[in-house]
């Protein structure tokens, strides 16, 4: 599968001091947006992560980084994980007002197959750790590699190894229970 | 980049990452140009977000009205009474109806104080509470009886902040045009405004001497999302209604540990 991201290795290392922000978003808001929104599949809320993360990189105090495209990449799924993990703390605990969900959040992600199947991952999603649910949607969702991981993350690639296989295991068994729900 | 997670088409879980990665290009372009858009013209200058939290649309909503007013560019002289009821009001109490594709979808109380404190009371079910003094955020869930506390963050603007559209509805332009009908509430006569703030399109209804006494505002882009609101100031309001401290009788639950 192509790489919706061309994440190039750089020899030149540059801060947000350094950078046009506005290059910055120009080159790669639209990597940031589809990363949040393979997330959380609803794109005002995706849009909303596009713009924290670049706000963010003006308020952040320089620091070097190695390459944007993942740094970015990163910065939009933990976003949006972090996001994902909100809403659905909310809406557990606002349970009685639940049927008001998919008025408040009408998207093209109500119909269809496809539909079903990512809302079924997104839901399933929020049930891992944090950390999981981070290595999971950087790799499978976002496709970094290994150790871009890794480096984002600042894990050992032994350690997102463990995450992702525990996180597969445990997506497939909610997407299995999920399944039978909705055949039964 | 490449995935060494690439299994089988009758995988399911491949087949459900596949079904998540799709993002329509449209609203990818649409984000994009936004995105640009406002770094070219205010420095990043968030999106008015009114969405926080669902529960809370119906306060970011009234309230967005409330502190957009004062910046309305036409009819300044006209518009200056309703504005300086929104403005210097001690307490403004605000019955909404909110509905959704043409049905009644609930009815909120909203009671908010000068310092920003406020009381959201949905339907029997819910109450938020926003106490500015003691800086905290209260749910109440009247059925369970259970209540959730939390810090309000110190730094405005900041991700997350609970309160963070407060400050970006500031930022916010509209346009206010005065109606040629009036309408008659509660027996009272009241002139018309019409106002169009990006997707949300409002009418407010202020009698000649400018107290604001209704206004309807609809989202075009939330689905066809309408809202009803009946406006009444400096009402008297209990010291506990806008308390963050957890009432007798219910149980404080924790938010989700990572």
């Amino acid at each position: 599968m192509t790489c919706p991201i061309t994440v190039t290795r750089s020899s030149a290392v540059a801060s947000p001091a350094e950078l046009d922000i506005a290059q910055l978003a120009r080159l790669h808001g639209a990597a940031v947006f589809r990363a949040a929104y393979r997330v959380l599949g609803e794109a005002s809320a995706a849009e909303d992560v596009q713009q924290d993360v670049f706000l963010r990189l003006l308020e952040s105090k320089p620091e070097p980084v190695d390459c944007w495209p993942a740094y970015l990449c990163t910065a939009a799924t933990r976003a949006a994980i972090d996001r994902l993990r909100k809403q659905h703390r909310w809406w557990r605990l606002l349970s009685s007002l639940r049927l008001q969900r998919p008025a408040a959040m009408a998207s093209v992600e109500q119909s269809g197959v496809d539909s079903e199947r990512a809302h079924q991952l997104r839901t399933a999603l929020v049930t891992l750790s944090r950390r999981e649910a981070q290595c999971f949607s950087l790799r499978h969702m976002q496709q970094l590699e290994i150790s871009e991981i890794a480096e984002a993350l600042s894990m050992s690639e032994n350690n997102v190894g463990v995450a992702l296989h525990r996180a597969r295991r445990r997506l497939e068994a909610q997407i299995a229970t999920m399944t039978a729900e909705t055949i039964a | 980049m490449s995935n060494d997670y690439r299994p089988s088409n009758v995988d399911p879980l491949a087949q459900h990452i596949d079904s998540a990665r799709a993002v329509p290009d449209a609203v990818v372009d649409a984000a994009q140009a936004r995105l640009q858009q406002r770094l070219h013209t205010r420095g990043l200058g968030r999106a008015v977000r009114m969405r926080w939290l669902p529960l809370a649309g119906a306060t970011a909503l009234a309230l967005a009205f409330l502190l957009i007013t004062p910046m309305l560019p036409l009819h300044r002289d006209a518009f200056a009474a309703v504005r300086a009821h929104f403005a210097n009001f001690n307490t403004l109490t605000m019955q909404i109806e909110q509905h959704f594709g043409g049905q009644p979808l609930q009815t909120t109380q909203m009671r908010l104080r000068a310092d920003g404190s406020l009381r959201s009371d949905v339907g029997d079910q819910v109450s938020v509470i926003i106490d500015i003094p003691q800086h905290r955020m209260l749910t109440l869930l009247h059925g369970p009886r259970e209540a959730l506390s939390m810090e309000l963050p110190a730094q405005p603007g900041s991700t997350d902040d609970a309160l963070n559209w407060l400050q970006e509805i500031r930022q916010f332009q509209g346009e206010a045009e005065q109606m040629q009908q009036t309408r008659n509430i509660a027996g009272i006569e009241a002139s018309g405004w019409k106002l169009t703030l990006r997707s949300t399109s409002l009418t407010l209804w202020a009698t000649d001497d400018g107290l604001p006494l209704a206004m309807a505002m609809e989202q075009s882009g939330e689905g066809g999302l309408r809202m009803d609101i009946r406006f009444e100031f400096d009402l008297p309001l209990a010291d506990e209604v806008t308390s963050s401290n957890v009432p007798a009788g219910y149980t404080v639950v924790e938010a989700d540990a990572d």
